[in-house]
């Protein structure tokens, strides 16, 4: 009789694990995607949310950000500063766009949006620039004055920053609601049924949207997997299509060379220099011997497996005041670092307290990396290397006991990387508060800029001013690794995008498959 | 029993109210706070400490412990810091991942542990060593390396089952129980072979007792003794160690949520440490407090129903 | 107690394999091992070869290098926490259990709370303040650790302060903490280092957890925790790495069990009843047909045994192992008569009543005969269930509470004796059951027969336990030793309601006892067994007044009031 029973047990498991084989819950003629995602989504709010990107299903922006550097018509169909000083903003609504709930995206709405945004604290707030008024200016454009010259007003408006993301009316009045609901003008709408908040995000393609014809699939889920390896699992299993974020080690291995990988570099490596106003750091040769001493090449091929390229200036190629004479600006050469060390009166090498931290750097490689590169020119680096625990990374960057820090930067111009963290003397990346006379001035000039052009040419001045004043060590350029399936096919990333976009205004910006 | 339970219940107020002023104080020594999170690594210094004063974050410590402590004993846990849920919305969902798998975990290694432990004890010999082996593998491994060990084997490898992720009751009774066999069978591991070697002590002992030769002797069936008298006994120390695996697997779960990706309290807890979420960990510590007291409860009553020397009217 | 070590191979075994792992990790910079910190990408993922004993991970380092170097941190944050469980666990539990009153109920209402807290959250909390500090989190995880272990403590120390030389100590005046430091804790140093080598284990698995989540050591510095990870990322194409670390864990915890496990069991014998050395003798030889009996001065007097006795006993050899504890015992039991076993304890009496009844639990009958009621039951041993009832012997054991299961109603117990040699429905065995209680002088047998073994005075129990014994209708009724156990008051009405029920029913009753009163009281006759042979045999009234062996005339000496 027991063995019955168990017999009957035997067979009900293994029907039940016959049932669910193979994961993926679509019917036959629905098209859905599953992206696996490394960190929790505190909020569903743009205005509360720090990645307003993953809400982009659901909040077109104001003006979409190609991964290749241009602005494409979103909810906003056309867009300048009025006058110069780049103090005045104005923009041109589309028609015809309705938020979720059927009413109208106009002027009014759009103010009140931004407006709110403004008043809500989160991380993105010091991209939005020093507002000074959003007012409505017509039934169908919307004008925005900066207290200061503020030249990014049109990246502050796209999809990365949240100020463009445009919450409707409904969910103005009741924020609380958005984090069960979405109330945007978006290519989906919150599936509320399937989704678990810190779990998963279910997001159904949105009938009332004004442009069909760039809405990929029926639905689009999001799940949460902390874990790594348990990510890549998901993608092995067939749970997910998309697993993001995953470490450079864990690509290549044998289990995953069926999938593809995302490239194009969107983020680069920064040995930063805490405080230049005494000690070794403080003389220009020595900054440039350490500049000298590290091996890029190698550092790429061995650390990076190739998903990188070596860095020498403080605006890589696809950034805006990247400029190509300052390739190679530096360079790998062990003697000439000793050379500069001595002439710097340190020919017996000195001390380097070094911060690292392994959410820029997984597993503390390239901060160990670095260390045994200096060791070779005489310079004994002191590590420590902080866990992914933010407070504590940023408490020891205050605490004024190291020399460099390693960091990573993403931002898509040297004007946002200079004026929040390396520059800037109220940033998180310049403890000693120090204000380079120098590079300030530049960046003034820079703000005021009149037209892209003369934009682009004052960064690359301050980027040359950086480079050779070596305020710090750039080291290479990398990409964010995305494991997919074959058959999906993402966009391409870049500085523009550190994350992807995955969806746009049409099929070319937009992951498919 | 009453007067057990009020005592108990009297009990579990004081030690989940110790309990929490013990956390309190611990989170208040972290350096940095909520506000920072929020703002994010380029917010100002000014900026931060204005939203910290918004937030409240600048009184006292005994202010803001006082204060939480008088929302809470209203039912007040307050809002998550992070993200605008209320702290007992989010704490209500959690529970319903992290209960089913821990009381599906306990389940299972009272039963799966009983049995094994019974077997070995009366067959003895070849049976009985492999299942000692089988025990000391399932307690001296880590459970997250089995948990792993099993993803890679059946999710990955056979895709039997998923290898990540929750699935509601309400939404799919039958993916929900799948989502759950992998995390509950990892979690159970431990817990089984602990069960298995106390129910074979256990059995062992109870087999050596006057009254199970007097039984024999009188020419009782084989089976009759072993389920009608000897697994009662036996079962009596195995019922006052389940609260100890209640507890170890509400600890266990933590890292399990984490390899399996479940969104229960362990992951809020791990979360709401890195965000310094005040109000997110002050109510997941009471919220893991007064499961605990709940469970010693049960298992207190289940003792005493079980074993009438303790029996009490 | 190392030296008891050898004895066992398993504890051995774990103690070099632990004491070379620490050997290892304190000698890591010394030793030639590959470089832990970095490695040649183009060898990762391999398995164990020449080059790399356990393999390679994702960046090409060498697995066993990482695992020695890694075994640094992981050990060193086990023995911290396990360093702050013991000192506060010892120092409470002892405190408490020894002091009792307020500091105990204090100390246990502490350990309430750090139990009740919960502790995977605390750790959590505490390592997201000092992330990096493991040190902080082991003190923090040894706080926490240190909840059940005092409980256990504690318990293992109220033990030994009931025992009498702690008392006497303390009569002498000593001081409390000599006593606890010179008596008590080395009394309890197996109990501690079996817990303590539990506490290990726990505390290895839990910091190897909070290592996996990413907290304490950071790489590219190895640790066990982090290289689980590590090899989880590739276990689909090189499963070398997470085996090795997980086995390293394993095996460690492992040992650690088996050398607690150990210890205990050297700690146990020292204090407890040192193995005997099984005595030699020579063996006597067997005769057959024994009639003549053995071993001292026949009485003479009709104490042969003849073909219509109940049971019959010949040349009865039982050994335990290899200790031989009855040696050609040859008696025998008439029809509705008394026979009274008598010897001191550890003369094989009581292994007797139990090779007629079959229970001797690891003893064996190495020879001879034993025959009830015409049936050869020498065998009895391997007798089904089915058979054993058939042969309708009763047993009173010596202890009334140890022979009733606690959990059971006594009315059950009994009923459920009746419906097996019966066969009658549940109605008919209950009205029998009263009845059975009525016969043996309970009064009110319903309200008894609700009740609960550990309900009932010694008294009560045992007539109990005659009444389960007679549900059989019993042809043979064995009793050790059944007043024993009782008061004296008791004794005499046990005794009383024994000769009752066999004038009703006609049993024989085979009766072990050391004491000479009951003898006098209830038996026919008796047999005197010393050391496993038989000493004396008789009559009653020939044994009081024809003593002639030595050794009855001392037993009878130990007891004065049967002068007379």
């Amino acid at each position: 009789m027991t063995t019955r029973r168990m017999a009957v047990l035997a067979i009900t498991l293994l029907t039940m694990t016959a049932c669910g084989a193979g994961g993926g819950t679509s019917g036959s003629s629905d098209k859905s995607l599953v992206i696996g995602l490394e960190s929790p989504i505190p909020s569903l709010n743009p205005a509360s949310s720090p990645v307003s990107t993953t809400l982009a299903y659901a909040y077109d922006p104001l003006i979409y950000w190609t991964a290749d550097g241009s602005f494409v018509p979103d909810l906003a169909t056309s867009w300048g500063y009025v006058g110069t000083g780049n103090t005045t903003f104005q923009l041109k609504l589309r028609s015809g766009a309705r938020f979720a709930d059927g009413s109208p995206l106009t002027a009014q709405a759009v103010v009140n949006s931004v407006r709110s945004f403004l008043k809500t604290p989160n991380p993105n707030l010091a991209a939005a620039g020093p507002v000074k008024s959003v007012t409505a200016t017509g039934d169908s454009t919307v004008q925005i004055t900066y207290s200061s010259a503020f030249p990014n007003a049109v990246q502050s408006l796209t999809q990365f920053f949240g100020a463009g993301m445009i919450v409707g009316p409904k969910g103005l009045t009741d924020p609380a609601s958005l984090e069960t609901s979405t109330d945007g003008v978006g290519q989906y709408t919150l599936d509320a049924a399937d989704t678990r908040a810190g779990s998963v995000y279910t997001f159904t393609a949105n009938k009332k949207y004004f442009n069909q014809s760039a809405i990929q699939y029926t639905s689009v889920q999001l799940r949460i997997i902390p874990s790594a390896s348990s990510r890549v699992s998901a993608l092995e299993s067939g749970q997910v299509q998309d697993a993001t974020q995953i470490p450079i080690d864990q690509v290549g291995a044998s289990g995953t060379t069926g999938y593809q990988r995302l490239g194009g570099n969107t983020t680069w490596e920064l040995l930063q220099f805490l405080n230049t106003s005494s000690g070794p750091l403080s003389k220009l040769a020595v900054r440039q011997a350490l500049e000298y001493a590290v091996n890029r090449a190698a550092i790429v091929k061995d650390l990076y497996g190739g998903y990188a390229t070596a860095l020498d200036q403080f605006s890589p190629s696809g950034t805006t005041g990247y400029d190509s004479a300052l390739d190679d600006a530096y360079g790998f050469d062990t003697a000439k670092a000793k050379a500069l060390l001595k002439q710097a009166g340190y020919g017996g090498g000195f001390t380097l307290k070094l911060l690292g931290n392994t959410t820029t750097d997984p597993g503390g490689l390239l901060a160990q990396e670095l260390k045994s590169e200096l060791a070779a020119v005489g310079v004994t680096v002191q590590l420590q290397v902080d866990s992914g625990q933010m407070a504590a990374f940023q408490a020891d960057l205050g605490s004024g006991k190291f020399g460099a820090a390693l960091w990573n930067m993403s931002s898509i111009d040297l004007y946002s990387t200079a004026t929040q963290t390396i520059v800037s003397p109220h940033s998180l990346l310049n403890p000693g508060a120090t204000a380079d006379a120098g590079a300030m001035t530049l960046l003034r000039t820079a703000a005021a800029a009149d037209g892209s052009a003369a934009f682009a040419s004052d960064l690359r001045k301050l980027n040359a001013y950086l480079t050779s004043d070596a305020l710090g060590v750039p080291i290479c350029a990398r990409t964010n690794i995305d494991l997919v399936a074959t058959g999906v096919k993402l966009p391409a990333a870049s500085y523009v995008t550190p994350q992807a976009n995955m969806i746009g205004p049409s099929a070319q910006y937009a992951v498919s498959g | 029993m009453r007067r057990l339970i009020l005592r108990r219940l009297g009990i579990g107020v004081v030690l989940v109210v110790v309990a929490s002023a013990v956390t309190f104080v611990l989170i208040a020594l972290v350096p940095g706070n909520a506000a920072q999170t929020i703002l994010g690594a380029s917010a100002t210094p000014a900026q931060v400490a204005q939203l910290a004063r918004e937030l409240g974050l600048d009184r006292p410590l005994w202010a803001q412990y006082a204060s939480w402590l008088g929302h809470a004993l209203r039912g007040d846990l307050g809002t998550s810091l992070v993200s605008p849920q209320p702290v007992t919305a989010t704490l209500d969902a959690d529970l319903s991942v992290t209960l089913p798998l821990t009381i599906g975990a306990v389940g299972t290694s009272l039963v799966v542990g009983a049995t094994l432990g019974t077997l070995a004890a009366v067959r003895g010999g070849a049976v009985a060593r492999l299942i000692d082996l089988a025990a000391m593998a399932g307690l001296a491994l880590p459970s997250f390396w089995i948990g792993l060990v099993l993803m890679e084997l059946v999710a990955v490898k056979l895709r039997w089952l998923p290898a990540t992720g929750f699935v509601a009751l309400g939404a799919s009774p039958l993916e929900w129980l799948r989502s759950l066999i992998l995390p509950i069978a990892t979690l159970a591991a431990g817990g089984v072979a602990a069960v298995a070697r106390q129910t074979r002590d256990s059995v062992d002992d109870v087999l050596r007792q006057e009254f199970v030769t007097a039984l024999r002797a009188d020419g009782i069936p084989a089976r009759q003794v072993l389920l009608g008298h000897t697994l009662r006994n036996a079962a009596i120390p195995v019922i006052a160690v389940s609260g100890t695996q209640f507890v170890a697997a509400l600890g266990g779960a933590v890292v399990i949520e984490n390899v399996f990706a479940l969104p229960g309290l362990g992951s809020t807890v791990v979360q709401a440490a890195t965000d310094h979420d005040l109000p997110l960990i002050m109510g997941a510590a009471v919220y893991f407090c007064v499961l605990v007291v709940i469970a010693s409860l049960l298992v207190d009553v289940a003792y005493s129903l079980i074993n009438p020397k303790v029996r009490l009217t | 107690m190392i030296r008891g070590l050898p004895r066992r191979p398993a504890a051995l075994a774990g103690l070099v394999f632990l004491l070379a792992e620490i050997a290892a990790a304190a000698l890591a910079p010394v030793l030639p091992l590959s470089p832990a910190l970095s490695g040649n990408i183009a060898d990762a993922r391999r398995g164990p070869s020449l080059a790399h004993w356990l393999g390679t991970d994702q960046l090409g380092r060498d697995t066993l290098s990482r695992l020695i170097w890694g075994a640094r941190p992981t050990l060193l944050d086990t023995a911290e926490a396990v360093a702050v469980a013991l000192v506060l666990g010892i120092a409470a539990g002892v405190a408490a259990g020894f002091a009792g009153g307020r500091t105990d109920r204090t100390l246990v209402a502490v350990s309430d709370v750090i139990m009740a807290m919960p502790g995977m959250v605390m750790l959590l909390v505490v390592l997201s303040i000092f992330a990096t500090h493991m040190g902080y989190a082991m003190v923090a995880l040894g706080v926490l650790l240190t909840g059940p272990f005092m409980r256990v403590i504690r318990g293992a120390t109220v033990a030994v302060r009931r025992e009498l030389y702690i008392d006497a100590a303390r009569m002498a005046g000593l001081p409390e903490r000599l006593i606890m430091a010179r008596h008590v804790i080395p009394r309890i140093r197996g109990t501690i280092l079996v817990q303590g080598s539990l506490l290990a284990g726990m505390a290895l698995l839990l910091s190897t957890a909070v290592a996996y989540l990413g907290f304490g050591t950071q790489p590219p510095n190895p640790s066990w925790g982090l290289m689980i990870g590590d090899g989880a990322q590739i276990m689909g194409s090189s499963p070398a790495l997470i085996v090795a670390a997980g086995g390293a864990t394993g095996l460690t915890v492992i040992t650690l069990g088996l050398l607690g496990d150990g210890l205990r069991d050297i700690d146990t014998e020292r204090w407890g009843i040192p193995r005997r050395r099984p005595p030699k003798r020579p063996r006597r030889p067997r005769s057959r047909g024994a009639s003549v009996t053995q071993g001292g001065p026949s009485m003479g007097v009709d104490d042969s045994s003849m073909p219509f006795d109940l049971l019959r006993i010949e040349d009865l050899s039982v050994a335990y192992g290899a200790r031989e504890v009855v040696s050609g015992v040859s008696c025998h039991l008439r029809y509705g008569e008394t026979l009274g076993v008598v010897g001191e304890s550890g003369s094989g009496k009581t292994a007797i009543a139990r090779a007629v009844l079959g229970v001797l639990n690891g003893g064996t009958v190495t020879g001879g005969q034993i025959v009830l009621d015409g049936r050869d039951i020498t065998d009895i041993a391997g007798y089904t269930p089915d058979q054993r009832a058939s042969l309708r012997t009763g047993y009173i054991a010596q202890e009334p509470h140890a022979s009733l299961d606690p959990t059971w109603r006594v009315g059950s117990l009994i009923a459920e004796s009746v419906r097996r040699h019966r066969g009658v429905s549940r109605a008919e065995a209950r009205r029998i059951t009263i009845g059975l209680l009525a016969q043996v002088h309970l009064r009110d047998p319903e309200t008894v027969a609700r009740k609960h073994p550990h309900e009932l005075s010694g008294g009560m129990a045992q007539r109990v336990a005659i009444a389960r014994a007679l549900a059989c209708q019993p042809k043979l009724l064995i009793a050790d030793e059944p007043t024993t156990a009782l008061d004296v008051t008791v004794q005499a009405a046990i005794l009383d309601l024994l000769r009752e029920i066999q004038a009703d029913t006609g049993m024989g009753i085979l009766l072990i006892t050391h004491d000479w009163g009951v003898v006098a009281d209830i038996c026919d006759r008796a047999v005197v067994l010393r050391d496993g042979q038989i000493a004396e045999k008789g009559t009653v009234t020939e044994l009081y007044h024809r003593a002639r062996h030595d050794y009855t005339r001392e037993l009878l000496a130990a007891n004065p009031a049967l002068l007379s």
